[in-house]
Order: structure tokens, then sequence, then C-alpha cells
């Protein structure tokens, strides 16, 4: 029982896990809060129902919503951060264009939908059991475990060991200094919002599937609970995140296994003021780094 | 000639920093631009690298007007700028500057391999993979040089390159510069050090409060009473 728990709670984590990735990339690089995140998250799952009900093949659905919303995001960057970034001191005005993008994004799916929750219609993705060690695994939850983590390792080589990956840490570090080497900001801006926005589509669209549920305002708690995962596993970090999420994940199935589902915002948010008391930089995170980091 | 600059004035937060500043420098030279603190050197190197926007004038480098390009693409043309203070990438490795440098090259041919940047400053290569921000001072900014060296520069812009550096080391990258200037590549210098940067370069400007008050072979202005008197100090 507890192991499966622990099995299931991982599960949900490596999904959070992809959610906060792209909006831990962002802030990293930006140092800017993108409150559409949760938006764009929804959307993911919007456009793939919606593809799957015009009779596409899910496997198609998932890639349309994840090339999908990697473009929306790109928008986003482009309607709601791109004029501040000149600005020079964007980190509030952000929060407010940011915000305006969500409600936006949400009053579109709220028409599209009629408010209604929406699901995929059963058997969109095979139901299958498999058996070990006196646990269950679904052939979703397989699925979703071997995507993650392709996807996080597949981003870490592309961070750490690409080119791209180098122009993507200078701008994050020094843009001032990152222009005078060549490097084009707003095109590593672009990159990172594709890469974010790609991400949390595909979250979107797999929490839709695992929860049977898709509705617009889906997004918003898994904005607020990416602030817990990024500032635990460290602000800009992104192994921190991924640490970050799987933790909140077991700690959430935990929660609701043994205590109450009513009780599990609160004690992840409890879990939040722990860490800080003893990692004030989260888990990964360094001091001054981002946190204190201005933007040049 | 290789830069012109014509009637630059650049102005930050209200105050002119520089005002009608018309220099040019020649392929091949090694150019300073001396003068007291605040004279406006650095002002006029970013107005160049396009990091500050001028208000008026021009900039012409190797036939292209640089008045509408961002900064990125100005280094993309190999116009290469080391800036005040080096600002090498701190946290990544001394081999990851230097391959980030190569973005700088755009579509132009490389100039400098990396063996051939390791060849002038070895300690690079000895320390590739060490952490920029834990270098001292002076192979920082032999790593800014390199770096800048792997974009193919046309001609180099650098920000006092001997600041905060022991007389040792200083001597070591103005060593380093002057053989690079004789090998061919165009320099342009900002030194607080007047009498060492008149020494090694072949011509100067001398700035002012934001305007050029002099300007000649530089050894010709470094016996000159006006620059022995202001900035050499004798």
């Amino acid at each position: 029982m507890l192991l499966q728990q622990i099995l299931n709670g991982t599960v949900s984590g490596a999904i959070y896990a992809l959610f906060a990735l792209g909006f831990t990339l962002i802030f990293g690089v930006q140092k800017l809060l993108n409150l559409a995140h949760g938006a764009i998250f929804m959307a993911g799952a919007f456009i793939a129902y919606y593809a799957t009900a015009q009779g596409l093949p899910f496997w198609f659905a998932l890639l349309l919503a994840t090339i999908a919303t990697g473009a929306i995001s790109v928008v986003v960057d482009f309607v709601a951060f791109r004029q501040l970034r000149k600005s020079g001191h964007a980190e509030f005005a952000a929060i407010v264009t940011s915000i305006g993008v969500d409600l936006i994004l949400m009053n579109i799916a709220q028409q599209v939908s009629n408010t209604k929750v929406l699901s995929f219609p059963f058997g969109t993705f095979p139901v299958k059991f498999f058996s070990f060690w006196g646990m269950r695994i679904s052939l979703l939850q397989l699925t979703i475990l071997g995507l993650v983590l392709v996807l996080v390792l597949a981003l870490a080589y592309y961070i750490n060991r690409t080119s791209f990956g180098r122009q993507v840490r200078a701008v994050s570090s020094n843009e001032h200094a990152s222009a005078l080497l060549g490097i084009s900001a707003a095109a590593v801006y672009r990159q990172t919002f594709f890469i974010a926005g790609a991400l949390a589509g595909l979250a979107g669209v797999l929490i839709g599937l695992s929860f049977n549920s898709i509705h617009f305002m889906m997004g918003e708690p898994f904005l607020l609970q990416a602030f817990v995962v990024v500032v635990i596993g460290g602000l800009g970090s992104l192994q921190g995140a991924v640490v970050a999420a799987i933790l909140i994940g077991i700690v959430q199935s935990l929660t609701i296994a043994y205590l109450s589902s009513e009780l599990s915002t609160a004690i992840i948010f409890a879990l939040l003021f722990v860490t800080l008391l003893f990692f004030p930089n989260g888990l990964f995170g360094r001091a001054g780094n981002y946190a204190g980091g201005s933007r040049r | 000639m290789l830069l012109e600059v014509r009637n630059l004035s650049v102005s930050y937060k209200g105050i002119q920093a520089l005002r009608d500043v018309s220099l040019h420098v020649n392929r091949g030279e090694m150019v300073a631009l001396v003068g007291s603190n605040g004279a406006g050197k650095s002002t006029l190197l970013n107005a160049l690298s396009r990091t500050v926007v001028p208000q008026r004038g021009q900039v012409v480098f190797d036939g292209k007007d640089l008045g509408r390009m961002a900064a990125f693409q100005v280094s993309r043309q190999g116009l290469l700028h080391v800036p005040e203070g080096r600002q090498v990438l701190a946290d990544m490795s001394v081999w990851e500057n230097l391959q980030l440098g190569m973005l700088a090259l755009g579509q132009r041919p490389a100039r400098y391999s990396l063996e051939q940047v390791y060849g002038i400053f070895p300690i690079l290569e000895e320390r590739a993979d060490q952490i920029a921000g834990t270098l001292s001072g002076g192979q920082q900014q032999m790593l800014a040089i390199g770096r800048a060296l792997m974009g193919a520069p046309e001609i180099l812009l650098l920000d006092e390159p001997s600041l905060g550096l022991s007389p040792l080391m200083g001597d070591q990258v103005f060593d380093a510069l002057t053989r690079l200037n004789r090998e061919g590549l165009t320099i342009l210098l900002v030194e607080q050090n007047a009498y060492r940067a008149l020494e090694c370069t072949q011509r100067a400007y001398v700035l002012d409060r934001g305007r050029i008050v002099m300007e000649g072979a530089s050894d010709v202005l470094m016996r000159d009473q006006r620059v022995i008197e202001s900035y050499l100090g004798a």
C-alpha cells in the first residue's frame, strides 16, 4: 500500500515536473514569472481533447497539443513580455501582463467548452495494468514515467551539452555580455518559451488523461503548485524542479491516502516552509544566483 | 579605413557623455583612447558595440553603417568588444566561454582556432575545465580576450584590460595584445594608464569630458607637454 502510493505519487510528480521545468526555465533565463503558464497547460489539454474529438489518433493529438502550446507560449512572450524587457525593470509589469494573458486564454477556453468539464472518451489510451511486487501500474502511468524521463534527460542534455544550451545559460547569467558575444537574446527567449510552453501543454494532456477531467480552470492549481516546486527546488534550478516536483507528488499522494485530501494543499505549503527553514535557497538553489540577480 | 566614427553624441540619463566625437581606425592599426576617469572612454566603446544607443552620429565599420544594428549583430560583423570588468560567464567553464565566443562568427570564417588561442594564452588550456568565475583577474582577462578571438575579430575593442591586475599580469596581457597587433589584428584600446597605452600603440586620441581634445601619433603625444601634465603625471 505504501509503495503503491509512492509509485502513484512519483507518476503525478513526474507530470508536475514537466510543468514546473518550463516555468523555472523561463524564470531562470528572464527573471520573470510567467503567470500564463497555467493557461498554456490547460490549452494543451483542450487542444488534445478537441483533436481527438475530431477523430484524430491520440498520439497525433498529443503531438499537436505539444507543438501548438509551444507556439502559444512564444506568442505570450511576444505579447506580454517582449515590450517590457526593453524597459529593464519588468518584474512587476510582467506579473500583470501575464495574468492578463492567463485570463484571456481561460476566457476563450470557457467559451469554447461552455464551462463544462470535458473528458477524453473511454479507451483513448489503452487501459491495461501490470502487477509486480504487489503493486499495480497502468500502461498510462508507465508511459508517463518513460516519457518524462526521456524529456528530462533530453532537456538536461540540451541545456548542458549543446551550443543552444550554452546560449541559454549565457543569457540567463549575463545578457549584456552575451550580446557582445553575438548571442541574440530574443532568439534565446523565443526558444525557451517554446520549450516551456510545449512541456506545459504536454503536461496538460497527461493530467487531463490521468484525472479524466479537462476544464478551463484546470491550470491554476498547477501554477500555484509550480511556485512551491520552484521555491523548494531552488529558483531557476532545473534539477531542483524535478526533485521537488516528485517529492510533492509523493507527499500529496501519501496525504490523500493516509490523512485526507483536503489537507494536501496545507501540507505541501507546510513542506515549503520547513524546506526554507533548512535550505533558504531551496534544495538546489545558490545564494544570490537568481533570486537576487539583476537583469542587465 | 576599417572603422570611421562621425560626430557621435551620446547622452546617459540626461548627462551628455559624448559630444561630436569623430575618429577613425585603419586596418592593422593599434589605436589608444586615453583620458581621465569619466571622460567618456567606456561610453564610446559601448556606443561602437551598440550596447548604448547614440543620439546622433554615424559609425561605419568595414563599409557598413552600424546605425540600425543591435549589439549582437554588430558583434557578428567582427567588431568585438571586450568590456570593462571582463564579463566572463562566471558559472560556465573556460572551454564553454571560448565556445560561446564562436557565435560571433555568424557566417564569417574563423580567424583563430581553439589551438591558436590556447597557444596565445596557454593558461586557458590548462584551466579549460575550470569554472571561469574561479580564475584570477588576469586569467579572466585572458579568457575574455581569447573568447573574442574565437569570434574572428576584424577589430578588437578593449576596455581597461589591465584594470585590477598585478603589474606582472598587466604586462603579460599587453605583451599578448602587442603581438596580436603585430600579426595583423586591429585594436582600439581604452586604458587608464596613459603611459602604457601610448607606449604600445601607433596613434591615440585624447578624450576629455566627452570631446576629443587631441589626436596624433602616440610617440608624439607622449612628449606633448599638455599630455604629460594631464595624463602622464609628470
